[in-house]
């Protein structure tokens, strides 16, 4: 077999990873397949998306799909829209204000009401019967700045003429959307000294350092409980109802009405007090949340008691990171092996893309084809999560978009290397071969293809360690890798879990760099280079 | 081989002006004489030669190659027929030695065994023995070495005539001797035609039986070397004797 042809082989075989070790399901053969349960990046969200995804696996045949942390609002409803994606928990005030583009309304039987109809005519999507709590935004400002200075701030009212000395934290959604800051600013008059974009999950911390005075909440954050935070109310009414519930594909409840009928066991089983003490459980004792939702249906008596449910291995409490890493190996090599199947594919695709190309660009002049390098990289630059705005509505979430997301950013590097290796490979044995009767083809193909090798595959080589390193993006459209508990960690602050996903990753594009080096030495011809 | 009046422009680039390599030359090369072209560099001396075997065409005149015109005969096909050796070797670094010197050879489909004897007998000539040489990149040879091969792989098919572009300019003295006395010992036991591009007038008269001096794109003289110096056509030509013997 030629190096060319074996190369070949092994790209296959990693494009085809061996499938992650699958539980022996419950015989009954499912009439239809697979649920995909969508959920939003953050840990309330999540719970909700988790909860589906058990309900539904323990009171059907169907098998589901988990995509749960997808980066946002947009990208969830998207997902769902395009058919990415089944199911996910939405807010009806979300729905309302960020999805329908209508006025905030106060009462929350005519928000429901209202998307209920709505959705259902624009986008044939269903509402169910919401879970029975409100996650409503709130202000909540440091207790300490709540007690100071004349008289106590109770009310978003009373913040307004102290607001413009204090510095504000805001979710990323929070300070765009119209349900949010610009119409809290509008209602209220209320603008601030300065006001960052953070993450929600380190808010609080930073509240608690003292680095912002005032940040968004949410109504059911258990956070709330331990930090010394004061919720101001919202006076005038501003914040609409955000009821959860399950927003549902009608095709998807069509062909398994089953699953609104699952889901509708949740209907008002979880009220606000409950809903604060789950969350306070995933996000500040890091507890799994496959482990929190399996007891939570426990308690609601909505597990059958027929079906053997698997209970997830527990992790023992503050043990190290290597204990911790080692009780979530099954997951971890699953997202390993996530990860290598997406980063190895984009590569393979960017290869065989860019390598062609240059070979297209090398008959055009030296000028033209530098001036569409150039524009070639311009994609290099583009954020990754604008890039998944723009692919999202097209190709849905998961693996593709991930994959098509990543072999962009793989392009680049070997395409530049592939056109100058191409040019600069030994232009004297070039000319000679000419010279000698070689046609242009065996020219390309048995002179300056050959020399360009280690050129080339130095490009890949740096295509290989962006692709691997850039490749935990993917987990925030639902393609998993190793991102999946880096993001699932920094929204939980459970720096173990972030940390489960970052060594591996490190170590893959070390790994990644270690190999296409010693590749590249091994495609090298002899006779060539150092 | 024969020129007549051919010339060769190069466009200008950008602002510079066009350049005329050569300028209306009229030249035939008899059938197996040795002739060199000599001149300073710049002087077209190697545009001349790259219009041999077509590797630049022609913006003025023609060429014929026996009786039909040059331009009638497919470049690749004639290139298999013409040696060539320029100034670097021109060896493909990513193949050993053994298969450099048959690229010819095995760009004309010869079977293997006829293309290994062949080698073999060719180093043996140039004086690498292909036990010790054959298997080697050329890199891994000194300079000396690779312009042997050079000469070995240029005259691997027996073409009838061969092109050598200052074959041994980057030589040090004592080794381009070496390689001249193998070149010269190839030479006599074969009948080829050869041209041969050098600023070396030493080099001219030692290994050349017509010699042709170009100055500024144009053929002043072309005589066999004796007769250079017996009668001297232009003073320039006089004055590149004189320089010579100095």
């Amino acid at each position: 077999m030629t190096k060319p042809a074996l190369l070949l082989a092994v790209l296959a075989l990693a494009a085809h990873p061996p499938a992650p070790a699958q539980e022996t399901q419950p015989e009954t053969p499912s009439p239809g397949g697979t649920i995909v349960v969508g959920s939003k990046n953050f840990a309330e969200n999540r719970l909700l998306g988790e909860l589906f995804a058990q309900l539904i696996e323990a009171h059907t045949g169907l098998e589901v799909e988990r995509r749960l942390g997808l980066a946002g609002t947009e990208f969830c409803f998207e997902a769902l829209r395009t058919g990415s994606i089944d199911l996910y928990p939405e807010y009806t005030g979300t729905g309302l204000v960020t999805l329908l583009g209508e006025e905030p309304t106060a009462s929350k039987f005519e928000a429901l009401a209202t998307v209920r109809a709505e959705f259902l005519r624009r986008f044939d999507l269903h509402w169910l019967a919401p879970i029975g709590f409100e996650n409503s935004y709130e202000l909540a400002i440091r207790a300490d700045l709540a007690h100071s200075g004349e008289g106590e701030l109770r009310t978003i009212s009373d913040l307004v003429p102290v607001a413009p000395t204090l510095r504000a934290g805001f979710g990323y959604e929070f300070v765009e959307r119209g349900d949010g800051l610009p119409g809290l600013a509008d209602t209220y008059g209320l603008s601030f000294a300065n006001v960052q974009s953070i993450l929600q999950a380190p808010k609080y911390q930073a509240a608690a350092a003292g680095a912002v005075d005032v940040i968004d909440a949410y109504t059911t954050d258990g956070r709330l409980l331990v930090y010394d935070l004061v919720v101001l109310e919202d006076d005038l009414g501003f914040f609409p109802p955000y009821e959860a519930a399950p927003l549902v594909r009608g095709d998807t409840l069509e062909r398994h009405p089953e699953v609104g009928a699952v889901l509708g066991l949740l209907g008002q089983a979880i009220d606000e007090g409950r809903m604060r003490a789950l969350n306070l459980r995933l996000q500040e004792e890091h507890e799994p949340i496959e482990d929190v939702a399996h007891d939570l249906l426990r308690e609601l008596e909505l597990l059958p008691g027929d079906v053997e449910t698997v209970a997830p291995e527990r992790q023992p409490r503050d043990s190290g990171l290597g204990a911790y890493m080692w009780s979530r190996r099954r997951e971890l090599s699953t997202y390993t092996a996530e990860h290598i199947g997406l980063s190895a594919v984009a590569l393979a695709l960017g290869i065989l893309f860019a390598v062609p190309l240059a070979l297209l660009l090398d008959r055009l002049r030296t000028g033209t084809s530098e001036a569409m390098i150039r524009i070639i990289g311009m994609s290099q630059t583009l954020p990754s999560l604008a890039l998944f705005g723009f692919l999202i509505p097209v190709l849905g979430v998961g693996v593709v978009p991930s994959v098509v997301a990543l072999w962009i950013y793989s392009i680049f590097p070997i395409l530049r290397s592939s056109c100058t290796g191409l040019r600069e490979a030994d232009p004297d044995a070039a000319s000679a071969a000419t010279a000698l009767g070689m046609t242009e083809g065996q020219v390309l193909r048995r002179v300056r293809l050959p020399l360009a090798v280690p050129t080339i595959m130095a490009g890949v080589r740096t295509a290989g360690v962006i692709t691997v390193g850039t490749a935990t993006i993917a987990a925030f459209i639902g393609a998993g890798g190793l991102g999946q508990p880096i993001i699932a960690g920094v929204q939980l602050v459970n720096i173990q879990q972030i940390l489960s996903g970052a060594i591996p990753a490190a170590l893959l594009a070390l790994a990644a760099d270690a190999m296409l080096g010693a590749l590249g030495k091994w495609l090298r011809p002899r006779g060539v280079g150092p | 081989m024969r020129l007549l009046g051919v010339s060769k422009v190069y466009p200008g680039a950008g602002s510079a002006d066009e350049v005329t390599a050569v300028d209306g030359a009229d030249l035939e090369i008899l059938e197996g004489e040795t002739l060199a072209l000599v001149g300073e560099s710049g002087c077209g001396k190697s545009s001349l030669l790259r219009l041999l075997n077509r590797m630049e065409e022609p913006s003025a005149g023609d060429l014929y190659f026996g009786d039909a015109r040059l331009s009638t005969f497919e470049p690749t096909a004639l290139r298999r027929r013409i040696g060539y050796v320029q100034q670097t070797g021109g060896l493909l670094p990513h193949w050993t030695v053994q298969r450099n010197v048959c690229l010819v050879p095995e760009l004309l489909g010869w079977p293997k065994e006829r293309r290994r004897k062949r080698a073999e007998e060719l180093l043996r000539l140039v004086g690498l023995p292909a036990a010790t040489y054959a298997a080697r990149y050329p890199r891994e040879l000194s300079g000396g070495e690779r312009q042997r091969v050079a000469v070995a792989h240029a005259l691997a098919a027996d073409p009838p005539l061969v092109l050598l572009d200052e074959p041994f300019g980057a030589l040090d003295a004592i080794t381009r001797a070496e390689v001249q006395q193998t070149f010269m010992r190839l030479r006599a036991s074969r009948e080829q035609t050869a041209v041969i591009v050098t600023h070396d007038l030493d080099e001219a008269f030692l290994l050349a039986d017509r010699i042709a001096v170009m100055r500024r794109g144009r053929l002043l003289q072309t005589a066999p070397p004796q007769e250079l110096i017996d009668s001297p056509a232009d003073p320039y030509v006089g004055e590149l004797l004189d320089r010579a013997a100095n």
